[in-house]
């Protein structure tokens, strides 16, 4: 992973979102643009990009950490609906639709995040197609992340899920111990897993002391041990195999 | 692209095969790429699709896009098994296809109509020339896909925050506008669906067993009953207050 230091000196010739060669091609003078324009710097975990039902007044790219995107409804509850990783686009769904941000966008972890304004957006995107289109792009993953969501939701068992979302976790936090095993500091609360993987709070106790009980893993605070990590792994893909 | 009745505001007699005119992209879409909208109006191809027509399916090349003009069109994922899973449904004034162009050329989904429908289909490749000439209307297409995923986010919301019969009335209240007619002294309402139970079901985020059983639910409550291809709303006063009742829930 790049350290800090070294990903806010990137530029937008070589932050990698588009290729050196769609600058090229753009009016002159629009990467240089852009590049006095945005600005990368350190989030601290907690950090907040946009909220749900703000204007877009700018476009984020997350060049390291994790950030979770969080709808919530009029009561109060809400549901975690993706966890960004490295190198996706933020905003671009609210700036494409001319409309307020649908979720809100939380750094889970520390943080390092380029900003783009949106009038600079908007004109870098007049001088390279490219760089629109892979935002948009990022637009698409999400919808087909969501829709993938949705479908495991109906056609897996509860247990199924909460195991493929902890497999999921243990990717993007998990640490590995010399003896095999892992460890996950997980970046939410238990009661986010609980609604990223569509089960009742109730279900989930019980669900997780099912787990638990066989050995795949154990909750302690926001850390998850578990002692076989090899075994995580081939469950959830046994898992996404019959799915 | 799409046919439209007329260049509304414009003074001039109906365009009906006007690309320039088209309702769904709008006029303004077309400045600086006239050359490719008449390349469009060539090669488009307008016509109705009979229910049950394919538009594309899940894997094929992108290598036309589409715009609905009448009737719906289901979206669906294959689940796995090959069985083919409800994920939207498009009403007219949509794009269709644009986001299989975009990410690798081949269809993440399948499209099919769900009723007989009034599409404009048009190549993938002239599109692309109208795009690269007109942002504007590249917009469009960006605005449709970012318009399904902000859908596919409140049905994330609603399946962690709302009870399985709270969100089959949703999916009810969602047909019951463009699908819907008075019956009896006005405050009935019989929709046709044009969409299976299945097909509801996995739009409301359930199985078909869970489906049924709401569906009972429903008819016991007093506030929808359903055949085959009918949901009969016996008052659409009571039926709008168990949406607004819900609306206070979701965004």
């Amino acid at each position: 992973m790049s350290s800090p230091e070294r990903l806010c000196a990137l530029t937008c010739r070589t932050c990698g979102l588009v290729s050196p060669e769609t600058w090229d091609r753009a009016p002159e003078g629009t990467a240089r643009t852009l590049d006095s324009r945005k600005t990368i710097r350190p989030l601290d975990k907690g950090a907040v990009l946009f909220h749900e039902g703000d204007g877009v007044t700018a476009l984020f790219r997350l060049l390291s950490g994790v950030v979770v995107l969080r709808k919530g409804d009029h009561d109060g509850n809400s549901v975690i609906t993706r966890l960004v990783t490295p190198t996706a686009t933020l905003g671009f769904r609210a700036f494409a639709a001319r409309s307020a941000h649908s979720v809100t966008a939380l750094c889970a972890t520390d943080c390092v995040v380029c900003r783009i304004p949106a009038d600079a957006a908007e004109l870098a995107f007049c001088g390279n197609r490219s760089l629109e289109r892979a935002f948009a792009l990022h637009v698409a993953h999400e919808l087909t992340y969501a829709e993938d969501a949705v479908l495991a939701q109906m056609r897996l068992s509860v247990r199924d899920r909460l195991i493929l979302l902890l497999a999921q976790l243990a990717q993007g936090f998990g640490t590995a111990r010399p003896d095999g095993g892992l460890d996950i500091a997980l970046p939410i609360l238990r009661s986010d897993i609980a609604a990223m993987a569509g089960i009742a709070r109730e279900t989930f106790s019980r669900v997780l002391r099912g787990i638990e009980a066989d050995g795949l893993l154990r909750f302690e605070g926001s850390t998850v041990r578990v002692p076989d990590a090899a075994e995580l792994t081939r469950r959830a893909s046994v898992i996404r195999s019959r799915s | 692209m799409a046919a439209s009745t007329s260049c509304a505001g414009r003074g001039e007699a109906p365009a009906p095969h006007s690309c320039r005119c088209c309702p769904i992209v709008g006029p303004q879409s077309w400045t600086g790429a006239e050359e490719h909208a008449a390349q469009l109006e060539t090669a488009r191809i307008v016509h109705y699709r009979p229910r049950g027509a394919w538009l594309f399916r899940q894997g094929e090349p992108a290598e036309h896009l589409f715009a609905l003009i009448e009737g719906a069109v289901l979206i669906s994922r294959d689940d796995g098994s090959g069985e083919p899973v409800a994920v939207h449904l498009a009403v007219p004034g949509t794009t269709l296809g644009f986001r299989g162009l975009l990410d690798g050329g081949r269809h993440a989904v399948s499209a099919q109509c769900a009723t007989r429908a009034l599409v404009c289909s048009f190549p993938a490749a002239t599109a692309e020339g109208a795009m690269a000439a007109s942002r504007t209307l590249e917009g469009v297409f960006f605005r449709h896909m970012a318009d399904e995923l902000a859908a596919a986010q409140d049905r994330m919301l609603r399946m962690a925050t709302l009870g399985v019969r709270d969100r089959l009335v949703l999916l009810l209240g969602h047909l019951a506008e463009p699908f819907g007619r008075p019956v009896g002294d006005g405050d009935g309402l019989l929709v046709a669906t044009p969409i299976s139970r299945r097909d509801m079901g996995a739009l409301a985020g359930m199985n078909p067993e869970t489906v049924s059983r709401c569906i009972r639910t429903l008819a016991e409550d007093g506030l929808a009953h359903f055949t085959r291809r009918h949901v009969l709303i016996p008052s659409q006063k009571r039926f709008q207050a168990e949406l607004a009742r819900l609306a206070g829930h979701v965004s």
